[in-house]
């Protein structure tokens, strides 16, 4: 059996002072057998090594470590010891014999997947008290790490998902804990001042234009990143995943999730959460629209789980309302009827209209005639054929998408009336 | 609803589930991860975008 040694450096970077100390008495090295990889992403694989503590992530292009290395290189001063990596599992860069050869690959702490984690709590814990407390204290730490990683550190990770939470024994003082680290951070991105309050388009080529589809919120489809919208999403969608196992978000081939994506709104955000049940302000109709028949099915565990909590009288009203309220929370702002009214995309909007460039009006309207509403399959099917589009054409998509929403009719109901509608009723169900 | 909607509503799902955009998405979606790598997957992807918006849209004003 090939065993290969691939090299790489602790504390490359100086804690104190920040500077890059190289790494000649730190070099460490990774052993693999030609094992099978234990698990394999759209960029590359990774693979045990050291006696089962680390792992290796090998991908086919350097560039595409780009955002572990820029984790890595961020701001090293800012910290005290062991903040940087305390929610996030520790990244080793590989080390560098020769200038210019630069390896694929980078080493990380090996850590149990938050799915693999939830599957075995599901399987092992058989008393409903103590699964609820499990997976309320999962919830409290989940968010507790997030506000961390955006606040303290000031680091979004754009792909957050149950295979890129990471769970790790820690021994302090002899006493065991378990601690959350956020892995592959190959989308992440500091978070800059000026962009806290602000909305930007993601361009063509931008290693953030990766989303993982069942975890991407609506924004993305307009091209549109906000750094704390998009975590706060996917984090929604996880802890929904934590108290049913199911996916909130899902369908059974991906451009439906699109269809899905496109007609979220809060209506459809209550319903998957179980809280529009007989009332007359959130509008069923439009919910019909976006759900499909596999998330009915995640909605109907969801709605299991909660009956069986409600039903047990030990679980206390106010701790499932939280779970509840704090899902919703994170995901309403990124709902159309939401995100449309802030000022961050009126400024958007107002940048983009202002930036559209000279031929900017004939492509709108060449796009314009080629999805007209009415026409057949077949006319378009042909007019595909003799207008190839280019890719000049498709930079202004996002500009038909804003008129066109303009044109069309609009929800004008108040968000934060609907908002409060949906927190009364979670919390009338403290008075059942 | 009268059948002119019900027809567009077919129509819809008849796309999404038309052999064009399953070729498209077998090959843009890598691991449940949108990846895009030519121009000319990048402008069949908006144009599906695109078309999802209008479709939509139309559902919203029936």
């Amino acid at each position: 059996m090939e065993v290969k040694v691939y090299k790489y450096c602790e504390n490359i970077y100086n804690e104190t002072t920040g500077e890059k100390q190289g790494c000649k008495s730190n070099v460490k090295q990774c052993q693999t057998k030609g094992e099978l990889p234990i698990s394999s992403g759209a960029h590359g694989q990774v693979y045990l090594c050291d006696s089962n503590d680390k792992v290796l992530k090998i991908v086919d292009k350097y560039d595409d470590l780009e955002g572990e290395i820029g984790y890595v290189k961020y701001n090293n001063t800012k910290f005290k010891k062991g903040e940087k990596y305390k929610y996030v599992a520790e990244i080793f860069l590989p080390f560098e014999e020769s200038v210019g050869n630069a390896p694929n690959y980078i080493v990380m702490e090996n850590v149990v997947t938050l799915d693999k984690y939830v599957e075995l709590m599901n399987k092992r814990i058989t008393d409903v008290k103590q699964l609820f407390n499990a997976k309320l204290l999962l919830i409290r730490k989940l968010i507790e790490a997030l506000k961390f990683l955006h606040l303290r550190i000031g680091y979004c990770h754009n792909d957050l998902k149950p295979q890129n939470i990471g769970i790790k024994k820690e021994m302090i003082e002899n006493q065991s804990f378990w601690m959350i680290k956020f892995i592959d951070m190959g989308a992440s991105v500091s978070i800059k001042p000026e962009n806290r309050n602000k909305m930007y388009l993601i361009e063509y080529g931008d290693r953030l234009y990766q989303p993982t589809l069942m975890f991407s919120y609506p924004l993305i489809l307009e091209n549109i990143q906000q750094d704390y919208y998009r975590d706060m999403w996917a984090m929604g969608c996880i802890m929904y995943y934590i108290v049913c196992e199911k996916y909130m978000i899902i369908a059974d081939f991906e451009p439906q999730i699109y269809k899905v994506l496109m007609n979220m709104d809060l209506d459809s955000l209550s319903y998957m959460l179980c809280i529009d049940e007989e009332n007359p302000d959130l509008r069923k109709d439009s919910a019909n629209q976006c759900i499909n028949d596999a998330m009915l099915e995640s909605r109907k565990a969801f709605n299991n789980v909660l009956n069986v909590w409600y039903d047990a009288q030990t679980v206390p009203f106010q701790q499932i309302s939280f779970i509840t309220t704090i899902i919703f929370d994170f995901m309403y702002r990124s709902v159309a009827q939401c995100y449309e009214k802030t000022d961050m995309y009126e400024e958007l909007k107002q940048t983009t209209q202002t930036n559209g460039g000279a031929n900017s009006h004939n492509n709108n309207n060449f796009l314009l005639s080629i999805f007209e509403a009415n026409q057949g399959k077949q006319d378009v099917k042909e007019l595909l054929k003799s207008n190839k589009p280019e890719e000049a054409i498709y930079k202004q998509v996002h500009k038909i998408v804003f008129e066109h929403r303009n044109k069309s009719k609009k929800d004008t109901r108040d968000v934060d009336m609907l908002r409060n509608i949906v927190y009364l009723k979670i919390n009338a169900t403290k008075k059942i | 609803m009268d059948n002119t909607n019900r027809t567009k509503k077919i129509y819809m799902d008849d796309y999404i589930n038309s052999k064009e955009i399953r070729e498209l998405f077998d090959e843009i979606i890598v691991k449940g991860k949108l990846v895009i790598n030519t121009k000319e997957q990048f402008a069949k992807y908006n144009a599906f975008l695109k078309r999802m918006k209008e479709y939509v849209n139309d559902e919203r004003i029936e």
